[in-house]
């Protein structure tokens, strides 16, 4: 019985010291991931059609104007600034740098920042980029940054300036239609660039609070109600947009409008 | 007494394990230490007009490698009769397009497509006209197996790279290595990441620099740049919006959902699905990638099928003969009333002008990119 404890043993001290060498021998990562957030939220980002999931490239979204119309998306990106966290006192805390590409086709939608623990009562961000940046070289931006204009083909070169956000796809009158005709919103220039505060908590409910806590990544769901940025566009009468010229101006001017005035964005309570 | 013997024994057994293999990159096969010359990507890249690349983290720029890859780019015992190297039908003087709609490969059998030009992949993310391959060092793969096209077998290629005196000493101090394709697929994607095109008229005058260009290029600029917006007066557009699939100082877009992959109202059906037929979407039919519009006065014929010989024809396709019952066409073409531009003789001619300058004489000159086998 001795014997074979120590058999035992030895085969056990002789395992465990051949796993720690041929552990040591594994290649390390290049380019190791950054650290997970351990105190901090977690932004997921989501664009919604009457409370359903846009999806792309699939399936068509009826967009109830007066004779409806059927939608069909292919490309929806977004580019934000000084996107932060509002605590219960005011204060903000601005999460990573604060300009986010989000890419709702692609899936770019969920972020990790680490943030202080405590009790936040609403998401800020600037829709779009204040003038400098805007105007300023995207060749200064890393491979990876949301303002690379490579990376998101989100900047108009030559023009000067973000895209601050891109929805293209195709409608039709009637289901039973063949082909679509185009649909381009493109929001670009200055003058679009707006700010909001989204107060924590569902639309036309009670407000509420997220809480950070220490060693936790709290989820926090953002809900962008594309229905409520088309309500009331006919896109027959007008389905393109570049933000510039009168009438094409105007017509994103609305749209931004609804953003606000039908709470196109919401985040529920976690 | 004699466990510790047997313990002591297996211990140095397990760490002598952990010694580097001889294959080591940094270890020549004499021994001595063989430290490959790494490049600054900064070096390569003009970060004022293009910004950096993202760029394989494992595999980065040294001299020998990408020595390397010129070598085996312009290398014919890559094709199995050793007739066709990479360079046969991506030509430097073409901004290694091929001047044919369909190119040779082995034994005079075509390709399938038109060849592209191979300028500033370091920031594309999609490559072929179908855009069915990520990354470079994968892509290779595909033309020197195609049996049109240098149908080579990778064991054979290996044995051959093998016997080879300047491989062996070149992916020695490139990698540390014998030869052998993995390496070569590597040396390749730094070659074909180096080679960056960045002197042209257009690249000095974007974003917007008006003085350099002549009043012809200057309206040419106003076009291309410009949102469709058809004049009440005159009937003509102000703008024939090219910009949006072909912007920046790249001259194309790269995101694959803002025009960089799209159908560009060629044809009503499709003999060649294009991206289609590697996503199975039949919303994706007919989807191409959109090339690059520098060096474009030197890569023609154009389109995936090289159906357009010349510049003029390219120009009177976008301006008189979209194909707006093209089930698939890019909605930026279609969201302007589904009509055509109807560009003037003039207006045809200042985009042309305006195309011309975004030609690189020095890049096509370039002996960095040339075949090294020339003297």
């Amino acid at each position: 019985m001795v014997k074979l404890n120590k058999w035992f043993l030895g085969v056990m001290a002789v395992s465990m010291v051949m796993i720690m060498g041929i552990q040591s021998c594994a290649e390390k990562p290049i380019d190791p991931p950054p650290a997970p957030v351990k105190t901090g939220v977690q932004l997921n980002f989501a664009a919604l059609w009457e409370g359903q999931p846009l999806t792309f490239l699939s399936g068509y979204f009826k967009n109830n104007v007066t004779q409806p119309e059927y939608i069909q998306f292919l490309n929806f990106g977004m580019i934000i600034s000084k996107l932060s966290l509002v605590k219960e006192d005011g204060t903000e805390v601005l999460l990573g740098d604060g300009y986010q590409w989000i890419d709702f086709k692609k899936g770019r939608t969920q972020f990790d920042y680490e943030v202080p623990e405590g009790s936040y009562k609403a998401v800020k961000f600037t829709f779009g980029l204040d003038s400098a940046v805007n105007h300023g070289d995207p060749n200064q931006w890393g491979p990876e940054h949301p303002l690379n204009g490579n990376l998101t083909g989100m900047h108009w070169g030559w023009a000067g300036g973000y895209i601050f956000q891109a929805i293209d796809g195709n409608y039709k009158d009637s289901l039973t239609g063949i082909y679509g005709k185009g649909m381009s919103f493109h929001a670009a220039t200055d003058v679009m660039k707006r700010d909001f505060i989204v107060a924590v908590g569902a639309i036309g409910g009670s407000n509420g609070l997220i809480g950070v806590a220490a060693g936790k990544l709290t989820k926090v769901n953002f809900n962008y109600h594309v229905n409520k940025l088309l309500q009331g566009v006919e896109l027959k009468k007008s389905a393109v947009s570049h933000s510039e010229g009168t009438k094409e101006a105007a017509l994103m001017a609305r749209l931004l409008s609804n953003m606000t005035d039908f709470k196109a964005f919401e985040v529920p309570t976690p | 007494m004699k466990n510790r013997i047997w313990l002591g024994f297996v211990l140095v057994l397990v760490f002598s394990a952990c010694r580097k293999d001889p294959k080591d990159p940094l270890v020549n096969q004499g021994g001595a230490k063989y430290v490959p010359t790494v490049i600054d990507p900064t070096t390569i890249f003009p970060v004022s007009k293009f910004g950096l690349p993202n760029l394989p983290s494992d595999n980065p720029f040294t001299e020998e490698g990408v020595y390397l890859g010129r070598m085996l780019f312009y290398d014919p015992i890559l094709s199995f009769d050793s007739s066709v190297s990479c360079g046969s039908c991506h030509r430097q003087q073409n901004a290694f397009a091929d001047p044919v709609s369909f190119s040779n490969g082995i034994y005079g059998l075509k390709t399938g497509r038109n060849s592209s030009g191979l300028i500033n992949l370091a920031y594309s993310k999609k490559f072929f006209w179908d855009a069915r391959q990520n990354t470079l060092r994968d892509l290779v793969f595909e033309p020197i197996q195609a049996h049109n096209e240098m149908a080579m077998t990778l064991p054979m290629l290996s044995k051959r790279l093998g016997k080879a005196k300047r491989y062996v000493e070149y992916f020695d101090k490139a990698f540390g290595s014998e030869p052998n394709v993995f390496d070569m697929s590597k040396a390749l994607e730094q070659f074909l990441l180096s080679i960056v095109s960045q002197n042209s008229l257009f690249n000095d005058f974007f974003p917007g620099r008006f003085s350099l260009l002549n009043a012809e290029q200057k309206r040419g600029a106003l076009l291309f740049n410009g949102l469709v917006d058809f004049d009440a007066t005159t009937g003509l557009t102000t703008g024939a919006d090219c910009f949006h699939c072909h912007g920046g100082g790249l001259a194309q877009q790269n995101n694959p959902d803002m025009g960089g992959i799209a159908n560009n109202g060629l044809d009503g059906s499709f003999s060649d699905k294009g991206y289609g037929a590697i996503t199975n979407n039949p919303l994706d039919r007919g989807l191409f990638k959109t090339p690059t519009l520098l060096n474009i006065a030197l890569t023609g014929p154009y389109m995936h099928d090289g159906r357009f010989t010349t510049l003029d024809q390219v120009i009177d396709h976008y301006s008189d003969n979209m194909n707006f019952q093209s089930p698939t066409i890019s909605p930026m073409l279609t969201a302007h009333s589904n009509k055509q531009l109807l560009l003037s003789k003039q207006q045809k001619a200042d985009l042309k002008a305006f195309l011309l300058t975004m030609t690189d004489n020095e890049f096509i000159k370039n002996p960095a990119y040339s075949d090294p086998f020339k003297k």
